[in-house]
């Protein structure tokens, strides 16, 4: 039959658990050698310019790497790996992915099944090379590299892990396309975030003119343009917020607040930090170190949701691609299908209880 | 080989080894995780949308009753850059689908893995340097 592979799936379940460590949350990837290497390359590496003299970051970016972005407790303590670790990681690397192009003979029965199930169609979404391994156990910088959330927060983080273990909660949500989280809704990738799109999300396309600089991000047809002309923040909250951006040295810095507090993640856990809240204060450096890498830091400081700032250095990688069109509506049949699928949990769910109460009398 | 619909209604210990890569929308309230089904079935359509794309294929059941369902797969864009195109799954090709049912019991299921049924693999040859404009070929640069 079609798996033949499957007796050696055993050892599979190894690799996952190491791979587990590796994979990452939307897509995300890889910081190549975060500062260490970064420092080496700028000796060696001048940025380009453009016609009129600012550093020339326009490419199509994205972000392919192994690193997750929360550290894992294996690592705690820990920020970087040992050289064992790294080629640990990169054998582990290269295994998932001749799995994952093995197809189906790669992959355990539908009865072992680990398939991660909030991952829909990650079979489709292999990028087709295996994830860049750095040495950083995680994105997050700093001793703890976790996302410093409130307690508020952390409940919320749980309940959405939840759904994702395929747990879907009651009373139900999804009872109108309302309350779908903002990505359902083909809203916007939000701001936060959206330059660690990966295979399923597009990559983002960085454009420049005198004064400006533009983030194209293809999966909702998202753009940011940001004055880097001086000007100082309006006082418009939106749900991209409002960015500022100015040139130091070689690094671009963009801050961005005013947003609108209407981004809305009720069961995508593993994205919950982008809310855009209005406490929210968002800070990116955008630094090319080399010819296909751009080192990009965020820092996010929202005393409504963190409990300090926490910053996270990715490594973006250039890609020789075009944006492509993304009419994220134009086949969105997950509006009609989950609310069906709800109703559907409701009139069980209905039953259960009927039967419930009919057993008790 | 048989044509046959396996309905596997089966426990399945999940060990959610990863944080979702992508998801644009929420499995639990669309697909069924206690309903993974496979189904061979020939394809009679497939829609190359945003933001998923759906393969209809006519699956033949034991009994000769031939019923539709429709597979969701990755979304376009994704599957272009790994060099698929519109031949890559013509109509009229045989294909083996594993994946989860509905939750409201229609006959529409999450595509976990596709594979022709002939034992071709659906991303043959496309992966590693070199893919279809995948960024990774340095001659390209």
């Amino acid at each position: 039959m079609i798996r033949r592979c499957l007796a050696s799936l055993g050892a599979l379940a190894a690799v996952m658990a190491v791979v587990s460590l590796a994979s990452v949350h939307a897509g995300g990837q890889a910081p190549t050698a975060a500062a260490t290497t970064q420092s080496a390359a700028a000796k060696t590496w001048t940025s380009p310019r453009t016609p009129w003299g600012d550093p020339d970051l326009q490419a199509v970016w994205t972000y392919e790497g192994a690193t997750p972005l929360q550290r894992p407790k294996e690592f705690a303590g820990r920020e970087f790996l040992t050289d064992a670790e790294v080629t640990q990681r990169t054998q582990a690397e290269n295994e998932k992915l001749a799995k994952n192009l093995a197809g189906a003979d790669g992959r355990p029965p539908l009865k072992e099944s680990t398939l991660e199930r909030g991952a829909l169609n990650s079979f489709w979404l292999e990028s087709g090379s295996a994830k860049k391994v750095s040495r950083r156990t995680s994105l997050i910088v700093g001793p703890d590299g976790r996302i410093p959330y409130t307690s508020g927060m952390l409940k919320r983080a749980a309940a959405q892990e939840e759904v994702h273990a395929g747990r879907y909660p009651t009373p139900f949500f999804h009872q109108t396309w309302l309350e779908f989280d903002t990505e359902e809704r083909c809203l916007t990738h939000g701001v936060p975030g959206a330059m660690l799109a990966g295979a399923g999300e597009g990559p983002n396309q960085i454009l420049q003119s005198p004064g400006y600089v533009v983030i194209l991000q293809e999966s909702f047809v998202d753009r940011r343009t940001i004055p880097t002309d001086g000007r100082p923040h309006g006082n418009i909250r939106s749900w991209r917020g409002d960015s500022v951006g100015r040139w130091e040295g070689d690094t671009l810095v963009v801050e961005t607040i005013n947003f609108a507090d209407k981004s809305h993640y009720r069961w995508a856990g593993g994205i919950l930090w982008r809310m855009a809240t209005q406490t929210l204060r968002f800070v990116e450096r955008f630094t090319r170190v080399d010819a296909d890498t751009l080192d990009y830091q965020f820092t996010l400081e929202d005393p409504a949701r963190f409990t300090r700032p926490w910053t996270a250095v990715v490594p973006l990688t250039k890609l020789s691609v075009a944006l492509l069109e993304s009419g994220c509506h134009e086949g969105n049949y997950a509006s009609i299908n989950t609310l069906s699928g709800v109703r559907n949990l409701e009139k069980a769910a209905a039953e259960a209880a009927k039967k419930e109460k009919e057993r008790s009398r | 080989m048989k044509t046959k619909v396996a309905a596997l209604v089966v426990g399945v210990g999940m060990l959610l080894a990863a944080a979702p890569l992508w998801a644009h929308h929420a499995f639990a309230a669309e697909f069924d995780s206690n309903k993974p089904v496979m189904l061979r079935g020939t394809i009679t359509k497939v829609e190359w949308i945003n933001p998923h794309s759906w393969v209809h294929i006519n699956v033949k059941e034991p009994d000769g009753k031939v019923t539709s369902w429709m597979v969701e797969g990755g979304p376009p864009n994704a599957l272009f850059r790994r060099g698929f195109t519109k031949e890559a799954m013509p109509v009229g090709a045989e294909i083996v689908v594993e994946g989860y049912q509905a939750i409201d019991g229609a006959k529409r299921a999450n595509g976990r893995d596709i594979t022709f049924a002939d034992g071709r693999k659906l991303f043959l040859g496309s992966s590693g340097p070199g893919a279809p404009d995948d960024g990774k070929d340095p001659s390209k640069k």
